[in-house]
């Protein structure tokens, strides 16, 4: 074997491979100089034919002995001869692959190359999946650094942009920029958030900041663990933009458990006071889970379990406990830690009050109760039973700051007319409620008009008001009885079965039902218009009543049908009882608070936002645990009350689903990449002492060789 | 032509104040210098003899027999003449010579070693015969102790060159067979690829009371393989051949050199016999010298 020969060789096929790799910066797997400087690797084995066939021929008399010590040594030589030339025909190959920075992952293209004339937007994915660790560093901190390394790497004159993907994009940077030290600080300041994000709309956002840029090449390059079910694949609408994919994963299949939800539900029949809380887990890992230790902390009792969950499946954990009635709890579940902590702790807010919630908005307050607009409604709510207990009647004005998707049902009683007139954010919150399941019960008044309901709350109502209707005392309205067999006027028409005298109306409004599909006229009067119109919005459903339900339209509410009906109404709108019905609220979102009212929102980490009413922005929910609302009342508000309650801010469970996306690895119009996974480059310091230390490798064992 | 091999002035001026005496009893046809086993009438006593009709009353010892009253006569030793075999191996691998051997090759080295061999057993009146092997040919001229039989052994080494392979042992048995007297045998020769059973024929030899004294010639290249480049190494008595890294060889190789020496010095010692590793990198009169003045420091003084 020719070792010094080879040795030689090598380093002066090392030597050239360097050099000509070197004045090509910017080389890339696929290049004919990467390609060459492989082949290059082949050198050493060529240097050792040719130093086979060129051995120059010597007679020797001790031939005996050669082949003796020759048959000894025979196998060892060989070993170590085909590990050496292994080992320079790697070393040599390696030059070329390194220079070419590779990615440890497995990578399907490549990362962008620096190029000196390009624009090029990050967007690096800031969900809190990438909070996950991986072996102890946290996604987003080895993102973090890819922007960094982009930034460090970038051409002379490339512009760059970050955008940083969340719920809503936000674009860090002014737009794109040449400013190192700028982008520097940026890229240092990057965090991750607790939000889904949206992928798409942040790489939309990126296409549409490239649009504005006159440079040939521009470029997307999303930094992403690319984790989740649903990841879009997305691409550029420009064919001119090219995306590249880097997964900051490196192609590691994430696993993950996390709780999901925490239902609450009586559960009396195991004892009193006693509610079911089911903690829902899912295990979004290639394991199975065993024995994993569940807790769940309400107020002061702590309870532990354990629970097996198969791979890729969701399992609950139910706890029993027993609660003081009446109030509003706030919880904790755990699971022991994984690689994404953040979603092994669940935070609820549960409520132990059983009976419906029922708000009434009081559009004609008066100081004289039995003139007051709701007067006979409370009382009457008073003596309605339900099966879930009583009933927690809360009466506001339309000036105060109460949440409605809190309520099960909404009473808006005489509503309309100056202060009491409901604004655009509390219509929208209402219907917001409404969609999720609230009931909406709207009577009309002195301060109810076509003119105001029409560009007002007329749009969530199934009718629209015409004119009013006056009849004389002699000669009222009644009701006819129901055509229909509706739980909400079961009352008349048991009534009316019974032939109890139907309820008068001396004044009316005539409503026009929509025509709408879910618009139904349950009830009518005796001339035939409407009485009661319903309409079902999503979840909840909407009752009109063309009339008041105080003394001065009409006797109903002193009628015996006023309480029965009233229970029917509310048995018919509450959906469910017992079960805190607030809406989920993930990070990224608005919390839903009045727009209109002083509040205080006091965050999990005890950061405190406040926010006036001229603020017309919306308080958005960044962390995910237990946030406290505080709602100061208006000054001028004759219920001058503030209330403060607590909220869960919870995770999107989707989320927690780390399952690896198929992003496609090529474009279909044949972009030359989409592409890259991986992986932190070795940086030029790095591959400048890793080639020093393989050219002192190849000499020292090149002395060695020449020395055995 | 016949050509004829010339001493070197150099190795006959080294040689010409030295003697050489066999270690061993040995039988000759004339007076010399070497011990014989018969009792003769040199000044050398042996041993005394009871008297028996027919000695030689002038060697009739009258001390002893004033003191003993009984008649003893005295012996002395018998000096004789050697009657000495010179044997070169002229194997093709003799004629491998290195740039540092100073002699040329093995065989020119094993040539002057024995011609100054033969000159100094001719002036000491010693029978001297030559044999010289190439392969199957076997060239020899008889032992004698005329001083002109040194051109006939000269003449035969000059005419000898080195070919094909040996093989001693047959020679060394045809000279068992041959060979009556006593007397000394000189082998030098590499001693490479020889059969098995050539050191047991030279014990042999000495068991028969034979002198017997082995020469082994070796290259200094054969004794420290110096090479550094990749070599392809022809055997030069048939055709084998290998391509080898000497760097990564050579310890494997001076391991089974020393093997190899070691034997033969070790079955020197077990028979009785003088072996020496000539290194012909040192002159041939150089070495003969070293070995006559080594061998008279073993014999102690005469």
């Amino acid at each position: 074997m020719t070792s010094r020969l080879m040795a030689i060789g090598t380093v002066v096929a090392l030597a050239a491979v360097i050099a000509v790799v070197l004045a090509m910066p910017g080389l890339r797997f696929g290049d004919t100089a990467f390609l060459a400087g492989v082949a290059a690797a082949i050198l050493p084995l060529l240097i050792h034919l040719i130093g086979r066939q060129r051995a120059t021929p010597h007679p020797f008399a001790a031939m005996s002995l050669l082949l003796r010590a020759e048959r000894r040594v025979a196998r060892r030589l060989e070993i170590g001869n085909l590990a050496l030339l292994t080992l320079r025909t790697l070393a040599t190959a390696l030059i070329p692959i390194i220079l070419a920075r590779p990615h440890a992952a497995s990578a399907d293209v490549d990362r962008p190359p620096p190029a000196p004339d390009a624009s090029t937007v990050i967007v690096i994915d800031a969900s809190f999946s990438m909070q996950t660790r991986l072996r102890g560093t946290p996604l987003f901190e080895i993102a973090r650094d890819r922007v960094a390394d982009l930034v460090r790497e970038m051409g002379a004159a490339e512009e760059l942009a970050i955008i940083v993907a969340r719920k809503v994009p936000e674009r860090v940077t002014p737009g794109l920029t040449a400013d190192r030290a700028l982008l520097r600080a940026t890229a240092g300041k990057l965090a991750v958030s607790s939000e889904r994000a949206d992928i798409a709309a942040a790489l939309s956002d990126a296409e549409t900041l490239l649009q504005g840029s006159t440079r040939a090449t521009r470029r997307v390059v999303l930094i992403s663990d690319f984790a989740g079910p649903n990841f879009p694949e997305w691409r550029p609408a420009d064919p001119a933009v090219v995306l590249y994919n880097t997964d900051v994963a490196k192609g590691v299949r994430l696993q993950n458990r996390a709780i999901t939800s925490v239902r609450t539900q009586p559960a009396f029949d195991v004892g009193a006071n006693t509610f079911r809380f089911s903690v829902a887990i899912a295990n979004h890992s290639d394991e199975p889970a065993r024995d994993l230790a569940v807790r769940l902390h309400v107020g002061t009792q702590e309870l532990s379990g354990t629970l097996n969950i198969p791979p890729h499946a969701e399992a609950t954990k139910d706890f029993h406990l027993a609660v003081p009635l009446g109030e509003i709890l706030t919880g904790r579940a755990t699971i022991a830690p994984d690689d994404l902590p953040i979603d092994d702790s669940f935070a609820f807010v549960v409520s132990s009050n059983l009976g419906p919630r029922i708000l009434i908005v009081n559009g004609a307050p008066s100081t004289i109760a039995h003139r007051d607009e709701v007067h006979y409604l409370t009382r009457a709510l008073r003596v309605v039973s339900t099966p879930q207990g009583p009933m927690r009647t809360t009466v506001v004005t339309a000036d105060e700051p109460v949440d409605p998707g809190s309520f099960d049902i909404v009473f808006l009683c005489n509503v309309g007319a100056g202060a009491q007139i409901l604004g655009e954010p509390q219509i929208r919150d209402l219907e917001s409620a409404i969609r999720r399941g609230t009931g909406l019960v709207v009577t009309v008044g002195s301060n109810t008009s076509a003119k105001t309901f029409a560009g007002n709350i007329g749009r969530l109502l199934p009718a629209a008001l015409h004119t009013a209707n006056v009849r004389s005392p002699t000669t009222p309205l009644t009701t006819l009885a129901p055509p229909s067999d509706r739980g909400s006027t079961r009352a008349f028409k048991e009534a009316a079965a019974v032939g109890s005298a139907p309820p008068s109306f001396t004044r009316t409004i005539v409503l026009l039902p929509k025509a709408a599909p879910g618009v139904e006229t349950l009830l009518r009067f005796s001339d035939g218009t409407p009485a009661l119109v319903e309409q079902t919005l999503d979840a909840g459903r909407i009752l009109l009543f063309a009339s008041s339900i105080d003394r001065d339209w009409t006797d109903l509410p002193v009628r015996p049908v006023f309480a029965p009906w009233l229970a029917d109404v509310v048995e018919a709108l509450t959906a469910k009882v017992g079960v805190e019905r607030t809406a989920r609220v993930t990070p990224g979102n608005p919390l839903p608070i009045p727009r209109d009212r002083h509040v205080v929102v006091t965050g999990p980490s005890g950061v405190v936002e406040t926010r006036s009413p001229s603020d017309s922005r919306t308080v958005i929910a960044r962390l995910a645990g237990l946030h406290r609302i505080e709602i100061r009342a208006l000054a001028e508000s004759r219920t001058a009350k503030s209330t403060s309650t607590p909220l869960a801010v919870t995770l999107d469970p989707a989320e927690s689903n780390l399952t690896k996306a198929a992003v496609s690895p090529s474009d279909p119009r044949g972009t030359p990449s989409v592409a890259s996974t991986d992986a932190r480059p070795l940086g030029p310091p790095l591959m400048t002492a890793f080639a020093i230390a393989l050219l002192i490798f190849l000499f020292v064992e090149a002395a060695v060789v020449s020395r055995r | 032509m016949v050509t004829s091999h010339r001493l070197d002035p150099d190795l006959v001026a080294r040689i010409a104040s030295l003697s050489f005496r066999s270690r061993h009893l040995i039988e000759g046809s004339l007076t010399g210098l070497h011990r014989s086993p018969h009792r003769g009438s040199s000044v050398e006593f042996a041993e005394h003899k009871e008297y028996a009709p027919g000695d030689n009353l002038r060697h009739l010892d009258w001390r002893v027999f004033a003191k003993s009253d009984k008649y003893y006569v005295k012996q002395f030793e018998e000096e004789t003449n050697l009657r000495a075999t010179l044997i070169v191996d002229g194997s093709a691998s003799m004629a491998y010579a290195s740039s540092t051997a100073r002699a040329g090759s093995k065989y020119d080295f094993a040539v002057q070693l024995v011609s100054g061999f033969a000159f100094l057993l001719l002036r000491q009146q010693d029978a001297v015969g030559l044999v010289v092997t190439r392969g199957n040919d076997i060239s020899s001229v008889p032992p004698r102790t005329r001083s002109t039989h040194l051109r006939a052994i000269l003449d035969l080494l000059g005419r000898s060159t080195p070919a094909g392979a040996t093989d001693l042992a047959s020679v060394i048995r045809h000279r068992l067979e041959s060979m009556g007297r006593r007397g000394l045998v000189l082998l030098a020769s590499d001693l490479l690829d020889q059969a098995d059973p050539l050191p047991g024929l030279l014990a042999q030899l000495r068991r028969r009371g034979h002198d017997v004294i082995v020469f082994h010639t070796l290259d200094p290249a054969e004794l420290t393989f110096p090479f550094d480049a990749p070599l392809l190494m022809e055997s030069m008595e048939d055709d084998r051949r290998i391509l080898v890294e000497p760097l990564a060889l050579r310890a494997a190789y001076q391991r089974e050199l020393a093997a190899f020496t070691s034997k033969w010095r070790k079955w020197a010692i077990e028979s009785d016999i003088d072996y020496v590793l000539a290194d012909t990198s040192r002159s041939p009169g150089e070495t003969l010298v070293s070995f006559l003045l080594s061998r008279d420091a073993a014999r102690g003084p005469s």
